[in-house]
């Protein structure tokens, strides 16, 4: 096997993970902002690393983790050049689906800004800093509307 | 004698506003804007394009406006100016890099054609004035619907690499490397 054919074998590996990752768990995930929070939660804190027990088994450690990470990137992607309503809507649609109280869930985003961990390695320093500042602004809307300020979510 | 005043005290302030600008640049490269130094601010074409028409477009604010806030739509503006300045320092430093590469390469040439080095810096001058131009204008007004400037500073930039690329192939592979507005130039491609 030459090495051209090699990386392509792996190309085509990590694509069929990706496929196995998104049509398993990710297009079960309704909201593009749970999908983020979910792959976050893959990547090891230090190593920025991402482990995924089913995927290792079903293809290998690193073309899993290798998948998981592309995979992280490109929803995040999306979500840093979503417009701010729909960044508004998603998290609407996120906090409902935890089932906790939605005061308190805004109150713990607006205070601990866990947004901040859900970023991929190697994403662009502009599209971070406007994704984390969509979701600042998402957040204050959302509690706005908690507290009864008449918001136009959903409609446009 | 009044009208000589008058024209003096212009021409201060025009002179302090841009000290302001430069000074402001060089504090927020070295300290508070980490994000826009060189290789920091990689985007693919396409969305690089995306992020400028975010940034200085007007959806966005036109829905924060229909909020209601005061308190959101400042903290909007006050985010969103920030991020912009830090796309314009981003888009200068990189043609500034690009400027650097050529005159090294310069350096070495023997067909260094005085004509087409004058039409250079005259490219290079023109992007630079209105990224200052943006700058300023980003600092009174905001972001926000600033998008025609955003394309003529982009022509200009265009520009800049057509005739850099012409002269030396140095542009070409600094390209690669490129990500303020040329990129949102290569995202239309």
């Amino acid at each position: 096997m030459s090495p051209f054919d090699e990386t392509e074998s792996k190309a085509e590996r990590i694509s069929s993970a990706r496929r196995d990752i998104q049509d398993r768990t990710l297009n079960k995930i309704r909201v593009p902002l749970g999908r983020l929070v979910y792959l976050a939660s893959l990547r090891d804190y230090s190593s920025g690393r991402y482990y995924h027990d089913g995927l290792s088994m079903r293809f290998s450690e690193q073309v899993a983790a290798e998948a998981l990470k592309q995979e992280h990137m490109e929803v995040f992607r999306e979500l840093a050049h979503t417009p701010l309503q729909t960044v508004v809507e998603q998290l609407e649609r996120y906090l409902d689906s935890l089932h906790e109280d939605r005061a308190e869930s805004l109150q713990t985003w607006e205070t601990l800004e866990p947004y901040r961990v859900v970023v991929p390695l190697g994403a662009g320093g502009l599209a971070i800093r406007l994704f984390l500042s969509n979701v600042r602004i998402a957040v204050a809307i959302l509690a706005a509307q908690q507290q009864g300020l008449r918001v136009p979510v959903g409609v446009a | 004698m009044s009208g000589i005043a008058l024209y003096l005290a212009g021409g201060l302030l025009l002179a302090g506003c841009l000290l302001r600008i430069i000074l402001d640049g060089r504090a927020e490269d070295e300290f508070s804007n980490p994000f826009c130094r060189t290789g920091s601010t990689s985007f693919s074409g396409q969305s690089d394009t995306e992020l400028s028409s975010q940034l200085f477009g007007s959806e966005d604010w036109r829905y924060v406006a229909s909020v209601g806030s005061r308190k959101i739509e400042r903290e909007f503006l006050r985010a969103r100016k920030t991020l912009a300045l830090a796309w314009v320092h981003a888009a200068k430093t990189e043609a500034f890099a690009l400027m650097n590469a050529h005159r090294v390469a310069a350096r070495t040439s023997t067909h260094l054609d005085l004509f087409v080095e004058l039409r250079i810096t005259l490219a290079y001058a023109s992007f630079v004035f209105l990224c200052m131009l943006l700058n300023l204008v980003i600092r009174i007004r905001g972001p926000v619907e600033l998008q025609v400037l955003v394309k003529l500073a982009d022509s200009r930039s265009e520009r800049l690499y057509e005739i850099v690329g012409q002269v030396f192939p140095v542009a070409q592979t600094f390209d690669e490397g490129f990500n303020g507005m040329q990129a949102a130039r290569r995202g239309r491609q």
